[in-house]
């Protein structure tokens, strides 16, 4: 079936996601190193220059690099169309949300307006030039598939959230307007750490966990209900909080919030635990870890002031490392590994489809990323998390902590780039067979 | 009426279904055919098949979410009993 002004296409070239996903782990690198040189003022508070410039390198650099890479990939495979101009595009986004994303840091370590209006720039380029594309996919009628119904509310959520944070990054860019961006600021992170990433994952997990570790297919009414409550909730609270409205309505809101962040774990934990093949599959793991976060950051959240007693400061501190490392990246790294692995094998056997001569040069997926690097790297993550968690509590460990980060983010960076030359090394062998 | 050959990989994980699936078609010879059972539709797989010369259709059965029919695009008879066959 051929949709109007749609390519039948579901496999991009190896280079249009590998490009984002090489990219990506560098900017955790740098992160680390903020963390390295500039713990002390990290930790100081939530609004200090260096935390927004370290998480940003996270959450721009690394996830919504990975993200929009994973997307061009995705699509394809779940619907069967690429997104449009994907070849044109790609390269302009990777460009741009790399300048911007390093124009947005350089803007909040180095308190430079001129810095900000450049990110603004970039960023809107990036961000514009793929929520478009995308919209025009999404918004044809591609019936029977629940994680496009999901991917639309994820492209409702990154509009929100980068809306948001283009605005809020105007107050330093052109402070003469006198923007207020304290208000926003909740609001922008709500929808970026838990509606966009939550979304998100849901959505490419309810693809990607039935197909690398044979579980169920996650249930219509599941993805469908669940990600229309939480964009729902999502709007219901930012009424709240930008009318700066207390008391039950709030409480009301955070509640059902929190609930429904508890029941997408729960749920997609117990998937994830029914998978048929029970052979040792390390990413496995990632999934566990990550999908355990959710729970303990609502736990603190309601928690604090009763059981824990943790100053404002490391109180935030501690839930934003919940929700975005432990959380999100952990479900990115366990996920990343499996995909770059799993497309560089797929183009390989296309390759040798067309070069039949090379047949017998083609390689077990396992070589291409091995058990024993997933496996330093889940240690070295887990490892991560929890110098992370105790260096918030006692930042005496911020070095460590800094360390096993770099470290985590090094590891990444290798595998990925060495499978990547595996493959560029084994299609060369193929063709010329 | 052409040979089949049957084919389950939806209990596989990602990539085993494309590669089992691959190495059939591979040996498929004129008034064969590959009946594939599988619990997703695999697109990527699609365009491999078109690239290489096969032709698909992909029908209902009780079986399995996906049943999928694969056939050599030259091998005109066979292509004719599965387009009859996936109308029914």
């Amino acid at each position: 079936m051929r949709m109007s002004g749609l390519s039948l296409e579901s496999m991009p070239a190896l280079s249009i996601p590998l490009r984002f996903f090489l990219t990506a782990p560098w900017f955790g690198i740098l992160a680390s190193l903020l963390l390295l040189f500039d713990a002390e003022a990290i930790h100081s508070s939530r609004w200090s220059m260096e935390i927004l410039a370290f998480t940003h390198l996270l959450t721009l650099g690394f996830m919504l690099m990975i993200m929009v890479g994973a997307l061009f990939q995705f699509i394809p495979v779940i619907t069967g169309f690429s997104i449009p101009g994907t070849l044109q595009i790609s390269p302009i986004i990777h460009m741009t949300l790399i300048a911007g994303t390093l124009f947005l840091v350089g803007g909040f370590l180095l308190a430079e307006k001129l810095f900000f209006q450049f990110a603004i720039v970039f960023l809107l380029v990036a961000v514009g030039i793929f929520t478009i594309a995308l919209t025009r996919l999404l918004l044809a009628k591609i019936v029977g598939k629940e994680a496009i119904y999901v991917l639309r509310l994820v492209n409702v959520s990154l509009f929100v959230t980068l809306g948001l944070g283009i605005y809020m990054a105007t107050a330093y860019a052109f402070p003469e307007f006198g923007i207020n961006m304290r208000l926003y600021t909740d609001v922008h992170l709500m929808w970026g750490l838990l509606g966009w990433t939550i979304l998100l994952i849901m959505a490419v997990s309810s693809q990607v966990v039935p197909m690398f570790h044979v579980t169920p297919v996650f249930p219509a009414n599941y993805l469908k209900g669940l990600s229309s409550a939480i964009i729902i909730i999502l709007f219901y609270l930012s009424a709240i909080y930008l009318s700066q409205t207390e008391g039950l309505s709030k409480l009301w809101g955070e509640l059902v919030f929190s609930l429904a962040i508890l029941f997408f774990s729960v749920y997609t934990f117990n998937m994830v635990n029914k998978r048929k093949r029970k052979v040792k599959d390390i990413t496995i793991n990632f999934w566990r870890l990550a999908l355990v976060m959710p729970v303990l950051a609502v736990m603190l959240y309601w928690l604090n002031g009763q059981i824990f007693m943790l100053a404002e400061s490391k109180f935030q501190l501690l839930l934003g490392m919940l929700i975005i490392f432990g959380f999100t990246i952990s479900s990115i790294m366990g996920m990343i590994q499996k995909i770059v692995a799993f497309i560089s094998y797929i183009h390989l056997q296309r390759l040798s489809m067309l070069h039949p001569m090379g047949m017998g040069l083609l390689p077990n997926m396992q070589t291409l990323i091995t058990v024993k690097s997933q496996e330093i790297q889940f240690y070295l993550h887990l490892t991560t998390i929890i110098l992370l968690a105790l260096a918030i509590l006692y930042p005496a460990l911020s070095f460590l902590a800094a360390m096993a980060m770099l470290f985590d983010f090094i590891c990444l960076t290798y595998t990925l780039t060495r499978c990547a030359l595996k493959y560029r090394n084994l299609a060369i062998q193929i063709k010329q067979a | 009426m052409p040979k089949e050959f049957i084919l389950d990989v939806s209990e596989l994980e990602a990539p085993e279904p494309f590669e089992r699936i691959i190495a059939i078609v591979r040996e498929l010879k004129s008034n064969q055919y590959l009946k594939v059972f599988h619990r997703k539709e695999p697109y990527p797989l699609y365009e491999v098949l078109i690239e290489n010369g096969y032709c698909y259709r992909v029908i209902r059965e009780q079986q399995a979410d996906y049943c999928i029919l694969i056939w050599l695009k030259s091998d005109h008879s066979t292509t004719e009993y599965c387009n009859t066959y996936s109308n029914l």
